[in-house]
């Protein structure tokens, strides 16, 4: 019952959003949004639930997005009419087929060999889009149009809003079905496997064959997110299913979070917000990306929804209010230290002019400008030094729990 | 017929033998013991048989087919289950998920993705009622990497037992546990496993002297007895193996 | 043809010995700490951009000392205060650590030098042809880029054989937990090997930069290559990263030089196509073409049919 108020609620957002962000640029980062969850929760199914660590997942997004398009482009020469609310699944059963076929020899480990079958086949797959041409299009990729698809209940899906509801459904339905797959037995599995593929064969399963399972449905997953991509772009290049394509969709499901089903859902809303946002502010977005994730695999290793599950035990125990002023006393050093760096990384990479920021403008080159910022960082910084003691004496008050449950925990 | 033959196996590992020449027969419902200092090759036997290291030499049949050229969940499949010395769980999945993870293949699921678990009920059950035999139902939602010790090797039993398989491998079972907790371990082994095939390598005499109707001394990757407990107790063999001191009847042997 | 095919083998060989300068590095850090580093390539990078950098104020031959080891204290830094830290979440936890690290050092590249590529040259004292052949001059730049690999190939294996530390260095590689046990510091060794190795990629990058151009993706293209050398000589296999390096060097130059194409093969057996057929990609298919691919496939098969590699004992 719980769950289907849950799940009626996320059709009921999915239904909203267009309505709230109805901007051309609402309407495009949501649709971006949409495609980046499908393709960041398959990428889950594999390293969060299955232990496996892909370094060319792209590759299935892009063979269903390549194939999607190829199959817009048959109902464009009317070979074949298509739907367009099938091209996502044309996209998936291509994904699908892909991994069926590269799961069939790279399943059988986990760990380093199986990373580097993916890395492998990914840079193959990306040097081979160039050169053939003509299922790839070489440099400029393939594109099709969309409106040529025969309209589906009068929708002809010219404008991105309607492209946003079929989107929103796919989503929807990938969702719910990437959800109700971590509750089989083979996705359970999955994870039984992750964690101990010798004691799984010892208990009569095959771990190869419960990788191959979780690695077909992932390859199918991020085949439509492929073909949604198709469907909202009309163009798909070698760069979807390239080495850093495939290095975005880590980092969106690591940042938000393995441990969690929702983790990759929260990392890809917020890795596409700020992509699209920042991106016209600022050059050096993809720099603060990088450093947002080494800093997460060091000291987050469960991703930001790991963090917020730390406050369960403080929460159960109704101490969270405990940490609520050392949080905010440190919070305000921390932001002020964060910024403060974030202003003269920028600052130098102006050459003239004056560069506002935060209201405040900086003269490039002017010794007062690095001054004032660099002192400001500083005192940032020694603030704190001064606070964070505070804080981690409130932490362990916050989640000390019962003498009981303690004893255990420390049990080897 | 036995459930369990060994003819002449042999494992090595590069040069230096382990097992040699290890001749051994298990009789449907028998429950039998297999003691030897530390060292002396009774996991490697174990991994012989449950498929998890090859034979160097010799065969390995389970209810008249060999096995030996198996691997691990073909063996687990046609009904022999074992237990690990060092605990060996899945970490991160609560106590329940790891017993339900162990009942799948038994109850025919295999790696069904159009089953839910949650509905589910007879699976649910039955783990359920395992949970309460290995008293670890108050624990049933912490995650196995978090558990105390001797849940640890509760779980661990409960992996091994959870399949019903017919023979049962137990590597120390109540090693490393109290003497409250071995002998309550020991009562729902005796319980879990009636009817049934038993395996077990064991340090603790008493135990050995208390649970086995038939024992085998390795030594040194020889087996150099199999044989009822008074007659291996007069055994001068077996004597002389243990560095010349006698076993004492039913006594502690560390 | 014979020109052609004794300068494609030099060039090889000055390929092959410069990847080994690389996959060895990232051999020795693999055995001993179980981390295949991603950011070894971008250490490489690192120091064609600092030698770039500092060539630039104090000439190149300090360069060629100076960014090496400031790579390598670099690199033992991200040992010590990154890897280590990661090392408690898992060998998964690992490998991302150093993917992020490559990403994050690629983006700091750019912050610092733009995405542009840097005139870096060899130093003009060697502009000239070393000999020419068959009317081809072989630059001397690529002569001192061989002389440096070999003798560091050479220094590599007097210290990992002659000396104590080296001789430690091997037993950890095949028994990291008996080498603990007797008492040597295993997290320091980790941290100077891991060093070092940033030192070698470093030194490689400042010879490289010249000729393989320096821009901010250069560790990406070389990086994978290195994998690729890696896996196929056989995790932890110092004898067969050489092989492998050497190998990969000698048969991407051939493959290039050769200029063969599927077509001329297809012809070699009486076949042809009509030009608009629907699988016309695939035999218009040249050798310098398919050159880049030919380590990738090479590794993915390896790794489906002897995951330990040529001379590896062991997997993953
Ligand atoms: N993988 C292996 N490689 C080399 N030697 C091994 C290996 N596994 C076990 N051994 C050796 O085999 C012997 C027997 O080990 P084991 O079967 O664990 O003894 P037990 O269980 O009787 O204490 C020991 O001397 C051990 O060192
Ligand atoms: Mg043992």
């Amino acid at each position: 019952m719980r769950a289907l108020v849950l799940w009626a609620g996320f059709a009921l957002v999915l239904m909203v959003l267009p309505l709230i962000f109805d901007s051309v640029l609402g309407v495009s980062i949501l649709n971006q949004m949409a495609i980046a969850i499908v393709f960041a929760l398959s990428y889950n199914l594999l390293l969060g639930q299955g232990g496996m660590l892909s370094f060319g997942h792209a590759v299935y997004f892009g063979l269903g997005g390549f194939l999607a398009v190829h199959a817009m482009l048959l109902t464009e020469t009317q070979t074949l009419a298509i739907p367009l609310v099938l091209i996502p699944l044309a996209g998936g059963l291509c994904g699908l087929c892909a991994a069926l076929f590269i799961g069939s020899f790279s399943t059988g480990r986990a760990g380093t060999v199986f990373a580097m079958i993916s890395l492998g086949v990914g840079e193959l797959l990306a040097a081979s889009s160039l050169i053939l041409v003509s299922f790839f299009g070489g440099e400029s990729g393939v594109s099709a149009d969309r409106t040529f698809a025969p309209p589906f209940f009068g929708v002809d899906f010219s404008q991105d809003v309607q492209v946003y509801f079929l989107a929103a459904a796919w989503l929807f339905v990938s969702v719910l079905g990437m959800y109700l797959f971590t509750r089989t037995p083979a996705g359970r599995l999955a994870n039984a496997v992750r964690d101990n593929p010798e004691r799984a064969r010892f208990l009569g399963y095959s771990a190869g064959r419960v990788r191959f399972i979780s690695f077909a449905v992932a390859g199918f997953f991020a085949g439509i997110a492929g073909g949604l991509f198709a469907v909202n772009y009309e163009i798909l290049t070698a760069g979807n299913l390239n080495a850093a394509s495939s290095g975005q969709v880590l980092l969106m499901a690591y940042i938000g979070g393995l441990g969690v089903f929702i983790g990759p859902i929260l990392g890809a809303v917020l890795l596409t917000l700020i992509n699209s946002l920042l991106n016209h502010y600022t050059t050096l977005w993809m720099l603060y990306l990088g450093l947002v994730f080494v800093l997460t695999v060091m000291f987050l290793p469960r991703g930001l929804t790991g963090l917020l599950m730390l406050h369960r035990v403080p929460w159960q125990q109704g101490r969270l209010g405990l940490l609520v002023r050392p949080y905010t006393l440190t919070a305000i050093p921390g932001a002020v230290l964060v910024l403060s760096l974030i202003g003269l990384l920028e600052l130098s990479q102006r050459e003239t002019g004056p560069f506002v920021y935060l209201g405040i403008p900086f003269a490039p080159g002017s010794a007062v400008s690095w001054l004032a910022l660099l002192a400001v960082a500083v005192i940032a910084f020694v603030a704190l030094r001064r606070t964070l003691p505070g804080l981690r004496a409130a932490w362990a008050e916050a989640s000390a729990q019962s003498p009981r449950s303690m004893h255990e925990g420390d049990a080897p | 017929m036995s459930v369990l033959q060994l003819d002449n196996v042999s494992k090595s590992f590069g040069n230096s033998a382990i097992l040699r020449n290890v001749h051994l027969r298990i009789e449907p419902g028998e429950r039998h013991a297999i003691i030897g200092p530390n060292g002396a090759g009774k996991s490697t036997l174990f991994h012989l048989i449950s498929g998890r290291q090859q034979v160097s030499a010799g065969r390995i049949l389970f209810k008249g087919e060999a096995i030996h050229t198996l691997p691990p969940h073909e063996i687990a499949r046609r009904g022999l289950a074992r237990s690990f010395q060092v605990s060996s769980l899945f970490a991160q999945l609560s106590v329940f998920e790891n017993l339900r993870c162990a009942l799948l293949w038994p109850l025919g699921y295999g790696y069904s993705f159009w089953h839910l678990l949650s509905r589910e009920k007879a699976l649910n059950a039955r783990t359920e009622s395992l949970l309460d035999e290995l008293g670890l139902w108050q624990r049933r939602d912490v995650p196995a990497g978090e558990l105390a010790y001797a849940e640890q090797r509760a779980l661990e039993l409960g992996l091994a037992i959870a399949s019903s398989a017919e023979l049962i491998l137990l590597d120390e079972p109540v090693a490393g546990m109290n003497a409250t907790e071995a002998r309550q371990a020991l009562a729902l082994i005796r319980r879990v496993t009636a009817g049934k095939t038993l395996v077990v390598v064991e340090h603790d005499m008493t135990v050995v002297f208390d649970i086995a109707d038939r024992i085998s001394v390795l030594v040194q990757g020889e087996l150099i007895a199999s044989d009822t407990p008074a007659a291996i107790r007069r055994n001068a063999r077996v004597q002389e193996a243990y560095l010349g001191v006698p076993v004492p009847a039913g006594g502690q042997h560390a | 043809m014979a020109d052609a095919l004794i300068f494609a083998t030099l060039n090889g060989l000055v390929t092959g010995m410069l990847l080994f300068m690389l996959a060895s590095g990232v051999t020795l850090i693999f055995s001993m700490m179980g981390v295949l580093n991603f950011a070894h390539a971008s250490f490489y990078m690192l120091g064609a951009y600092f030698a770039f950098a500092i060539s630039q104020q104090i000439g190149f031959w300090p360069a060629l000392l100076l960014a090496p080891m400031l790579v390598g204290v670099l690199g033992a830094l991200v040992e010590r205060y990154g890897l280590r830290q990661v090392h408690k979440s898992g060998q998964v936890a690992e490998l991302v650590f150093t993917f992020g690290l490559a990403f994050l050092i690629e983006e700091a590249v750019q912050l610092f030098w733009g995405r542009a590529t840097q005139d870096f040259r060899s130093p003009a004292a060697l502009d000239f042809a070393l000999f020419t052949l068959f009317g081809q001059d072989f630059p001397a730049w690529k002569g001192v880029m061989l002389c440096i690999s070999v003798s560091i190939f050479i220094g590599l294996y007097f210290v990992l054989t002659r000396t104590r530390t080296g001789i430690i260095i091997q037993a950890a590689i095949t028994h990291p937990q008996a080498v603990a046990n007797l008492g040597h510091n295993v997290p320091r060794l980790f941290m100077v090997v891991f060093g070092a190795g940033s030192a070698l990629a470093g030194l490689a990058g400042v010879i490289a930069g010249p000729v393989l151009t320096t821009f901010p993706g250069m560790a990406s293209v070389l990086g994978s290559i290195v994998f690729v050398i890696v896996v196929i000589g056989g995790l932890g296999s110092l004898t067969g990263a050489l092989v492998a390096s050497l190998l990969i060097g000698l048969l991407q130059s051939w493959a290039i030089a050769s200029g063969l194409g599927m077509a001329d093969l297809l012809a070699l057996l009486g076949v042809s196509f009509p030009p608009d057929h629907a699988l016309r990609d695939l035999w218009r298919l040249t050798l310098p073409q398919v050159a880049p691919l030919l380590p990738y496939l090479l590794l993915v098969l390896i790794l489906i049919f002897r995951p330990s590699g040529l001379f590896g004992k062991r997997e993953s």
